[in-house]
């Protein structure tokens, strides 16, 4: 049990005990044997004597620590007192720990001491010991830690030169040990290296049968302690679990003499205490404003920030705040306020969930109303699926068949499918689905040119606005032509569709748009018996569509072909009414800018041409990409069409006398080779003597035309009833000709 | 700006005593100052719907405006607050798209919802609405009704044919003049108002209006101002009591402090740490 410091041989049995001499007597053999046995049986004397020998060991002694309520019981024996330490400053009570009763050793052993130091260990609360005593007050006495003694012995230090600061420092001789308020150190515990332990421990078997010299320990400071696990008790260290108490005592040592303890400055306590304040501070104020992520993040740098300053003072500067606490509040403080945010919301979604179902199903009737039926079906999805659902699905996948998108049909199908196969006619509109989506181009004609739409057999009817669509009827310049049907009021109507977001750039697109609407709405508001009626306008996925009466003929470039050409009395029947009708719409300040045989349309059974395409034919005038093709052949355009001047009704005059000249002879007034040449003869030469085509022509037609296609406009026929008129005059009184031809006429063509 | 410290909102609900469905619809976001109540009309359950489409729609988008524009903030062109154009459009894009799905989808034909929309903001109230919800205001003393139904009855009112007392009794308490989604364009009426901390709004369904008098709630109101989830809940309890004939639901709103507007660098610092 005892701690002892000196050369390792002090302690062992000593075989050369002097034996006192024996004395005389018939007993005397006897008193011999009893002093021998007195002497040899008396370890304490043995032990005292070997202390004394050696002159150097310092046993320990052991307080119980706490406050004492009275007085000692008995004043203590000089060779403990004599360790009593000299203090500076504050009283014995302040600044070091008290203890009211000591275990010390017996007077022989004390004496024969060189100095006693008490091995008192204060763990911390958690058990763990951090600090040495170096001191402890008994009353108004002050008593070393063995470790100090000991040190201090090695310095050849005395009691005397031991000055204790309470609760500030301790100095021996020249060196200064600082201390915290309870005149405690902060010892510093050695680590292993490289598997050799910081102090060697030697078994004390191995020294008394030699195996180990003496001479190993000449010079060193030697602690003799039990080692073995289960002998004394072990302490809790920041290096091991369970270290003997010796081991505690050299790392004890060492920190002294090595000047290796740790420093806890006075102003410490209040930097430890700003830190815990600032941290609850960010607990209670910021962590719950700020985002979970925001919030973790500053946390984790705040704990890096701890944890670094923490080692990096204890490393280098070997200065130890104890940040540790903080950074303890700071982690436990986040976990709670995450786990209570974590378990709110929990509790939230767990309401909300049921909210957003219905709200989604809300949204997705909304933009199903809407016409976004991608949007639509994205809400949809999010709801759980039932009964209720599974209509507003059908209806849904209803109108993707309508919009001739069978694939997204397909897929509501599908997943309706996974909750009811059964429900309504779904097996077989699935199937159909399926096979439509795998023939059919999709997208509103997305690589089609014109903008077609599929129209497959046995599939729903596709829409265009309010119109269904029942068939193609043909393909114009710019789209297809459909026939259709109004449902509500059973109309048949014809609806020329124009993809225009393919002919445009998305920047003039929606000009373009507006343009295309302006002009139909204005194309819309003619009513004469020779202009195609405009019922309707709109929009439907990237096609523009014009509902409009639908024509029984054709258009007029059959009659165009020298091979098919009508009576003259029939033409200028036919081309006078159009001239009406072009008077009435320029009347009207409306301009057509495309008369051509192909947008005149005719129907040789009731004998009534109609004008189609008011306003919209030339509605790509302003296709910067795509000028070119729009264009086609200029065979038509007047002479201040082609430079791009503003035109009027009389560039329209123009262009149906052009038509007109073809009609008649099967040949245009003007032909090149190139686009330039065509160009430069409209503008600038006189048509091609229509006599010499055809030369069974009335001359009296050939001074119509040359006035009609006059390159200046003043020159022209002003309007179209003036057109109409001569038209008529020149062809021997306008009655007949207004009523569709005579025999006159007949003789004259044949 | 979040309002949920400026204004307390409590609601609720309840088809009534006759009817199977609750038709009626109400929404709230407290933190953007937001109550929208609708009372859907139309067969099977297709009120629901409308009633339901409109509350969603409303709200789903007014959130998104709303984090992106202030609706205090004036529009250089047309000299008015940011809100008013919000409320308009909101309205207009929740009355197409009840309209189309009524014209598209047949089970929902005919369907249609009365509106009433609160926004505030900047110690203000917008009020928006369309037919016949109404909205009151408690001040102090003073219980007084702030919108003005669309119904034939107000118009007969307004035009003299009848007294208030007559209206009181009339048969066609039930024939609106405006809802959302029966055509394709509808105008909601809108207003400001200056809200005062204090004040207590009260947004209900003509479920609590013809079933209680006037009188009658703004009493309730006053004993139970203190208390606004109980007041709602006893509002719903009175018109249940007095026969619950159709559905019943209240939204209220007590202003607790001023909510100006916050300006400048404070409400970006602010506005950071949400």
């Amino acid at each position: 049990m005892a701690g002892v410091g000196a050369p390792a041989d002090a302690a062992a049995p000593d075989p050369n005990v002097p034996v006192a001499a024996p004395p005389a007597g018939p007993l005397a053999p006897f008193v011999t044997l009893l002093k021998e046995a007195e002497q040899t049986l008396n370890t304490d004397r043995r032990l005292a004597d070997s202390f004394t020998r050696a002159g150097n060991v310092v046993p320990m002694t052991l307080f119980e620590l706490g406050e004492p309520r009275g007085r000692p019981d008995k004043p203590l024996p000089d060779y403990v007192t004599k360790n009593n330490l000299s203090k500076i400053g504050k009283g014995a009570e302040d600044g070091m720990l008290p203890t009211r009763k000591v275990d010390f050793p017996i007077e022989i052993i004390g004496k024969a001491a060189v100095a006693l130091g008490h091995l008192n260990a204060t763990p911390d609360v958690d058990g763990g010991t951090r600090t040495e005593p170096l001191v402890l007050g008994y009353f108004d006495q002050v008593y070393p830690s063995l470790s100090m003694m000991v040190a201090a012995r090695s310095l050849n230090l005395g009691v005397a030169d031991i000055k204790v600061q309470p609760g500030e420092k301790v100095s021996l001789g020249k060196l200064n040990i600082v201390t915290d308020p309870a005149t405690r150190m902060y010892t510093y515990f050695y680590k292993d290296r490289d598997a050799r332990p910081a102090f060697p421990v030697d078994s004390f078997y191995d020294v008394i049968t030699g195996k180990i010299p003496v001479s190993k320990y000449q010079d060193k400071i030697v602690l003799i302690g039990p080692t073995a696990a289960g002998l004394g008790s072990a302490a809790v260290t920041p290096v091991s679990p369970a270290m003997p108490p010796v081991l505690v005592l050299a790392h004890s040592v060492s920190s002294i003499l090595s000047e290796h303890f740790f420093v806890a400055p006075p102003w410490g306590y209040w930097v430890e205490l700003l830190v815990f304040l600032l941290i609850a501070a960010y607990l209670i104020a910021l962590l719950p404003r700020l985002k979970a992520g925001m919030g973790a993040i500053v946390t984790a740098a705040l704990l890096a920030l701890l944890l670094i300053v923490h080692f990096v003072l204890m490393t280098s500067a070997a200065m130890w705040l104890q940040l540790m606490l903080p950074l303890v509040l700071l982690v436990i403080g986040h976990v709670l306020l995450v786990t209570k945010r974590f378990v709110l919301t929990e509790a939230g979604k767990v309401k909300s969930d049921a909210d957003s179902a219905e709200s989604n199903r809300m949204l997705g009737l909304a933009f199903q109303g809407q016409g976004q039926f991608d949007m639509a079906w994205d809400k949809f999805r999010k709801v759980p699926l039932d009964d209720g659902l599974m209509d507003n699905l059908y209806n849904l996948a209803l109108d993707f068949e309508r919009k001739r998108q069978f694939n997204k049909a397909e897929n509501v199908f599908q997943y309706m499918a996974g909750h009811n196969p059964k429900f309504r006619d779904l097996e077989a509109r699935l199937n159909r689905a399926k096979v439509m989506s795998e023939t059919v181009i999709l997208g509103g004609g997305s690589s089609h040119p014109g903008g077609s739409m599929s129209l497959g057999t046995g599939a729903e009817k596709p829409m265009l606005g309010r119109y269904q669509v029942e068939k193609e009827l043909g393909k114009g310049a710019m789209g297809v032509v459909y026939q259709g049907k109004d449902p509500k009021i059973g109309r048949v109507v014809a609806i020329k569709t124009m993809a225009l977001s393919q002919e445009f750039e998305a920047d003039e697109l929606v000009e373009v748009k507006e343009r295309f609407f302006r002009e139909a709405e204005t194309a819309g508001r003619l009513s004469h018996p020779n202009i195609v009626t405009i019922f309707d306008a709109g929009e439907e996925h990237d096609l523009c569509y014009i509902a409009m009466e639908l024509l029984k003929g054709k258009d007029l470039i059959p009659y165009t072909k020298p091979d098919n050409l009508l009576p003259v009395d029939k033409v200028v029947s036919i081309v006078a009414r159009v001239a009406d009708a072009l008077g009435y719409a320029h009347k009207q300040n409306i301009v057509h800018r495309d008369i051509k045989p192909a947008n005149i349309m005719y129907d040789a059974e009731s004998d009534a041409p109609k004008v189609t395409d008011f306003g919209i034919a030339r509605i790509t005038d302003s296709s910067k990409t795509k000028t070119g093709m729009v264009l086609g052949t200029p065979s038509y355009m007047s002479p201040e069409q082609l430079s791009g001047k503003k035109v009027d009704g009389r560039s329209d005059l123009f262009s149906l006398a052009v038509s007109f000249y073809q009609m008649l002879c099967g040949a245009l007034p003007f032909a090149g080779d190139s686009m330039a040449q065509l160009m430069f003869r409209i503008a600038s030469e006189p048509p091609t003597d229509i006599l010499s085509v055809r030369p069974d022509l009335p001359p009296g037609l050939v001074a119509f035309l040359d006035k009609a296609m006059a390159k200046e406009a003043e020159e022209r026929y002003q309007t179209g009833d003036e057109f109409a008129a001569a038209l008529r005059a020149a062809f021997g009184g306008g009655a007949a000709a207004a009523t569709g031809g005579g025999g006159v006429d007949m003789d004259i063509s044949l | 700006m979040d309002l949920s410290q400026a204004l307390e909102v409590a609601s609720h609900t309840d088809p009534g005593m006759v009817r199977e469905h609750n038709e009626d619809s109400i929404a709230s976001i407290a933190e953007k100052g937001l109550v929208v109540l609708a009372d859907g009309m139309g067969g099977y359950n297709a009120g629901e719907v409308a009633s339901g489409m409109a509350t969603t729609v409303i709200t789903t988008e007014l959130r998104q405006l709303l984090d992106n524009k202030a609706p205090h903030e004036v529009d250089p062109q047309s000299g008015q607050k940011a809100a008013l154009k919000m409320l308009q459009e909101q309205v207009t894009k929740a009355n197409t798209s009840i309209y189309q799905a009524s014209q598209s989808q047949p089970q929902y034909a005919g369907m249609g919802t009365t509106l009433v929309i609160a926004l505030f903001y900047d110690n203000k109230m917008m009020v928006a609405h369309i037919g016949d919800s109404r909205l009151y205001r408690l001040r102090g003393d003073e219980f007084s009704q702030v919108t003005k139904d669309h119904s034939l009855l107000q118009e007969q009112v307004d035009a003299g044919m009848l007294t208030k007392e007559q209206a009181k009794h009339s048969a066609n308490k039930n024939l609106v003049t405006r809802a959302l989604g029966i055509d394709p364009a509808v105008e909601a009426e809108i207003h400001e108002y200056d809200a005062q901390p204090g004040d207590i709004y009260l947004l209900c369904s003509d479920g609590l209006s013809d079933m209680v008098g006037d009188d009658d709630i703004g009493m309730a109101l006053q004993a139970l101002g203190a208390n606004l989830n109980l007041a709602a809940q006893q509002l719903v309890q009175m018109a249940n009591d007095n026969g619950g004939r159709d559905n019943v639901s209240v939204i209220l709103i007590k202003i607790l402090r001023e909510y100006p507007a916050r300006q400048g660098l404070a409400s970006k610092i602010f506005g950071w740490f949400r």
